[in-house]
């Protein structure tokens, strides 16, 4: 039974060594996998990755940190364009009231709240940051409120790469006057 | 008539008193849930610890007074006198005084029709301002007409200051989905931006009277309903102004409210409806703009930003400089606030 395990654990061991060397090799080649590729939100497997299914972090090097993260970036991202409320089901259901935010906006905004948290907490690249918020921007069945303030942090994302104003021509007129009154 | 008016004037407002300013002034009727009570008395202690920057310039153009703690709290307690319940029937407790009664004018506000579908299934309460809409029913009968206030006395409606406000469990709900703790900062915070927003109900005269709202055009989120305002200082953007000054100065707040918060004051504005500017633009300044456009998505494309889904800088000789920049802020400018009164 030791036996078994002993070869089980050096099976482990070698694979996962395996796995770093591959991974950095293509890194010294300059072929950068998902890394280097334009900062596109891309659609992975819908999967919610639990703690237990996480690679033990202590044990783990750089590299696998780096892409357990990406996953959980993905993840985050698609679930948020796939679940956020949009205009359209707020549209379809008779509004009780709408002197107030409208049940599917305040729900919305607690989902733009979670990316805020997620993104402050896991120090994510400021180029995936920006795609995020470009595309949140873009979106015309989100609110506009969620939409210009997606806007704003796109701007003060790119200001802080570049040094420079985003063109308020990259957004919708309506969301580039309201993003004026975000202040973050 | 009386309930059409509820409708239209839209209503919401509140609370208690933590300090001097408000112990003389706002009572709670029996009714309320001793848990809703003890929020909004906590939310009133809250508005205490509010700091404000100096940079808060609007905030002092809507409030006409610096943005501090102790100026907002009497411009709020000014405003709102009773707090009654979920179930308050306003119909059913309202009382004639006089059969006739002279107002200042008989002219009345313009209510706009909304072409939205008619409201169906359960109305969830947040707050609203039945002392304006009173009010508004008592001068329209050109009498005089009391609220009966649970615990208190029949209210003589003499004015739309006389600050009644009615407050639901929709008050109550959380900022947060993973939060269940209501009494956070960021919650009071969320609350009483609605306070600040039915308490501008209180003000106006004639035309003013009582910041109804206006219909939202066709192409707003809201279009057809009465929920946005034409003016510049009416409830929306008392309540925005209020909550974007509150926000950015939240010690107590943390990220996440924050960001939830802006969503609710960003909601807001954009309900003051704007207007684009009509001039016309130069060659020089469209040029300009498509050159800022042709660097931003330059830029972009060396941060390895995926631009193939955005139009924007696939067409940037076509774009039109005449755009965010150049979109501003109401036309209507500011109505007069003045609160009109009854004879005494």
């Amino acid at each position: 039974m030791r036996h078994y395990l002993k070869v089980g654990l050096i099976f482990i061991g070698a694979l996962l060594l395996f796995t770093l060397f591959n991974q950095r090799g293509d890194e010294s080649k300059g072929v950068k996998k998902k890394f280097g590729q334009p900062n596109k939100i891309e659609v992975l497997q819908e999967q919610e990755i639990k703690p237990d299914q996480n690679i033990n972090q202590q044990q783990v090097t750089k590299p696998v940190a780096q892409e357990t993260n990406l996953i959980l970036v993905n993840n985050k991202t698609e679930n948020f364009f796939k679940n956020i409320p949009r205009i359209s089901e707020f549209k379809n259901n008779p509004l009780p009231e709408v002197h107030e935010m409208p049940k599917e906006l305040h729900l919305a905004g607690q989902y733009l709240a979670e990316m805020r948290e997620f993104f402050n907490s896991h120090h994510v690249k400021p180029e995936i940051e920006m795609s995020f918020y470009l595309k949140c921007s873009q979106n015309d069945d989100f609110f506009d409120s969620i939409r210009a303030i997606c806007a704003a942090r796109m701007s003060k994302k790119y200001f802080e790469a570049t040094g420079k104003k985003i063109s308020p021509l990259l957004f919708d007129k309506k969301i580039a006057a309201l993003k004026e009154q975000v202040s973050l | 008539m009386r309930s059409r008016i509820v409708i239209n004037v839209c209503l919401s407002g509140l609370l208690t008193l933590t300090s001097s300013l408000s112990l003389a002034h706002i009572k709670f009727s029996k009714k309320i849930p001793n848990e809703q009570k003890k929020l909004m008395e906590y939310d009133l202690k809250n508005l205490s610890d509010l700091s404000f920057t100096d940079a808060d310039q609007s905030g002092e153009r809507l409030f006409k007074t610096p943005m501090t703690k102790d100026n907002l709290k009497k411009w709020l307690f000014d405003r709102s006198q009773y707090i009654v319940s979920e179930d308050y029937d306003m119909s059913k407790n309202m009382k004639p005084l006089q059969q006739t009664y002279k107002y200042p004018n008989d002219i009345m506000p313009d209510f706009e029709k909304s072409t939205a579908a008619p409201v169906t299934g359960n109305i969830t309460v947040v707050m609203s301002n039945i002392g304006a809409a009173a009010y508004l029913g008592g001068k329209k009968a050109q009498a005089l007409i009391g609220l009966d206030i649970p615990g208190h006395d029949v209210i003589p409606v003499k004015s739309p200051r006389v600050g009644i406000f009615k407050v639901g469990a929709g008050l109550f709900m959380p900022l947060l989905r993973n939060s269940d703790n209501y009494k956070t900062f960021g919650h009071s915070l969320k609350r009483l931006t609605t306070f600040f927003h039915e308490a501008r109900h209180s003000d106006g005269n004639a035309k003013s009277l009582a910041f109804v709202h206006a219909v939202c055009p066709v192409d707003h989120m809201y279009g057809g309903y009465n929920a946005c305002d034409r003016n510049t200082n009416g409830p929306y953007s008392i309540g925005a102004t209020f909550l974007k000054a509150s926000v950015e100065n939240c010690s107590k707040c943390s990220e996440s409210e924050k960001e939830a918060l802006r969503v609710q004051y960003t909601d807001s504005f954009s309900r003051i409806l704007t207007v684009a500017r009509a001039d016309e633009t130069s060659e020089d300044a469209i040029r300009a703009a498509q050159d800022t456009l042709r660097e931003t998505c330059e830029n972009l494309a060396n941060l390895k930003i995926d631009l193939s889904q955005f139009d924007a800088c696939k067409n940037i000789d076509q774009a039109n400089s005449n755009s965010a920049t150049d979109l501003e802020m109401p036309k209507v400018g500011d109505l007069d606030e003045t609160p009109e009164r009854g004879e005494d």
